[in-house]
């Protein structure tokens, strides 16, 4: 028989393992649902680059039993996980990569836009279906008709690209990673070229430094100003417009005073040299910025100078006269 | 009449060489500047390479000038002394506005031996070859030096460069214009001429 003075006791010690037993079955269970997604991670190693498609990646999680056959996962588990980044990621980094960097996307201009999640852009339907719809088009958002995203469609359609790209945006740009022109560095703006246009063999005949070999400067150029400034045309027309239509190489600018003059092409093309991004700056500001011969004059400066130079002329010139004027016959 | 010694051989040498140096340094350098506008070379690319390789000729030059008037104390021809400073440079600016048009001989007459520059002339060359050639041969190495070195380039301090290389250039073709025209005060208008290249002057 249980005295009374027993049961506080008793209670207390049943209360602890009752409590300590549910704990450890909460934390049991943490613990698995880690277990396993480290297992998953590691386990896509083993996957075979050239076999990734959707499909055969959901046959195989579903396989395994791994995270529960996609419910509640979320998109970024796949296509932003380190671990499949190599099987995900297209060398070029452009169409068909299927890996986004998380960290990068947070600079591009959708995220600033709003579009925060996956689900913004993409198709959210279950991922068991692998509906080939979670890619979309940039017209599916931008409009077809008008704004810069058509003009630049436009520009590629009439460009030297026109046959080859038949106006698909993603050729250069990754929609992921995407920036403003204001916002994007030299390095960013030249990859869209860069991905086709360096040559990766190794052969020495077709790099970019030979074939630009017949300019004076040209390791400076080509490290300092984009592309675009040279092989396109400034028009009236809107920035994107002109800046998209790529021309053929014969039609690039060669002579040097095109760029090396007050008002010369440069001029429109001042958000394209050097590495840093000029964010709302006005062209005046801009020229602040740098320097190259000819084309970022000192405009003061050569006014002084030239005032010195006509100055001596009309000092010698009138010394000249009197002392004429003067002379015995 | 007899002859005077004024400059040696090599003061010719010299002056030539550093004359039309400059002359071409000049009009590469403003082809450069002005390549629109300017472009009497046909091409920037090609007045670059003029302005490269005479702006390393005149620096040559100038360190051959300086070696030979230290070496052979013909520098003293350039120091003003008492006499120069301050009466004579007063003398000599009243002849250049005054005097020449009333026909009075020149205060200082060059002899070759104790005298070769007025006080005026003295100022004007050292100025010249003491602080402005240098001065532009420092930018212009500098700029040389940044143009094949670009990776490192700071262009706040290129931008500085850039200015001060140009401004000499503009006072240095203006004094090229006074200087060609005060060649024609001596004697006779050739008289100046003459001697920078025979090395000798008439006096009479």
């Amino acid at each position: 028989m249980l005295k009374f003075r027993y049961f506080a006791p008793l209670m207390l010690l049943l209360t602890l393992l009752l409590t300590t037993s549910a704990g450890a079955d909460r934390d049991e269970a943490a613990e698995a649902e880690e277990e396993e997604a480290a297992e998953a991670e590691e386990a896509v190693m083993e996957i075979d680059p050239s076999e990734v498609t959707t499909e055969k990646l959901i046959e195989w999680f579903k396989e395994r039993n791994l995270v529960h056959n996609f419910e509640g996962v979320e998109c970024d588990f796949c296509h932003s996980n380190p671990a499949l980044k190599t099987k995900l990621q297209s060398p070029t980094n452009r169409v068909r990569d299927y890996y986004v960097d998380p960290e990068e996307y947070k600079n591009s201009v959708h995220f600033e836009e709003g579009m925060e999640s996956c689900a913004d852009c993409h198709d959210d339907s279950c991922m068991t279906c692998a509906k080939p719809s979670h890619v979309i088009g940039c017209f599916d958002c931008h409009e077809e008709d008008e704004g810069e995203q058509s003009e630049a469609r436009e520009s590629v359609a009439h460009s030297v690209h026109s046959d080859f790209m038949k106006g698909k945006c993603a050729d250069c740009h990754n929609p992921h990673y995407i920036k403003r022109a204001v916002d994007m560095t030299l390095t960013e703006k030249n990859s869209g070229c860069l991905e086709c246009h360096e040559d990766k063999s190794g052969n020495d005949k077709f790099t970019l430094a030979k074939r630009h070999a017949w300019h004076p400067q040209a390791s400076l150029h080509l490290s300092r100003i984009a592309c675009i400034a040279c092989h396109t045309q400034p028009s009236d027309e809107s920035a994107t417009a002109f800046k998209h239509l790529i021309l053929p190489s014969e039609q690039a600018a060669r002579a040097c005073e095109e760029c090396h003059a007050a008002d010369g092409r440069m001029m429109k093309y001042l958000i394209d040299i050097g590495e840093a991004p000029k964010t709302g700056l006005s062209t005046e500001q801009m020229i602040e910025q740098f320097y190259f011969s000819g084309g970022t004059r000192n405009k003061v400066l050569d006014k002084i100078g030239l005032i010195l130079i006509l100055l001596a002329l009309a000092g010698v010139v009138v010394h000249g006269l009197v002392r004429i004027l003067r002379r015995r016959k | 009449m007899s002859e005077v010694k004024i400059a040696t051989g090599i003061d010719r040498t010299w002056h030539w060489i550093h004359a039309f140096g400059i002359l071409l340094l000049a009009l590469t350098g403003f082809n450069i500047h002005y390549a629109d506008k300017f472009n009497i070379f046909g091409s920037m690319a090609i007045a670059v390479e003029i302005h490269e390789i005479i702006g390393w000729l005149v620096t040559l030059d100038f360190a051959g000038w300086l070696a030979y008037n230290i070496g052979s104390r013909r520098i003293r021809f350039y120091l003003p002394n008492s006499e120069d400073v301050p009466g004579g440079l007063f003398k000599q600016a009243r002849y250049y506005l005054y005097g020449i048009f009333a026909h009075e001989p020149h205060p200082f007459a060059e002899d070759g031996v104790t005298r070769k520059f007025n006080p005026l002339q003295k100022f004007g060359y050292l100025g010249m070859m003491v602080l402005l050639v240098p001065a532009q041969i420092v930018s212009g190495l500098t700029l040389d030096y940044f143009v094949e070195n670009w990776e490192n380039v700071n262009q706040a301090t290129l931008k500085i460069v850039f200015w001060g290389h140009t401004l000499l250039a503009y006072c240095f073709v203006a004094f090229i214009v006074g200087h060609i025209y005060l060649a024609t005060t001596g004697e006779t208008p050739t008289a100046h001429f003459k001697m920078m290249i025979t090395g000798k002057k008439q006096q009479s």
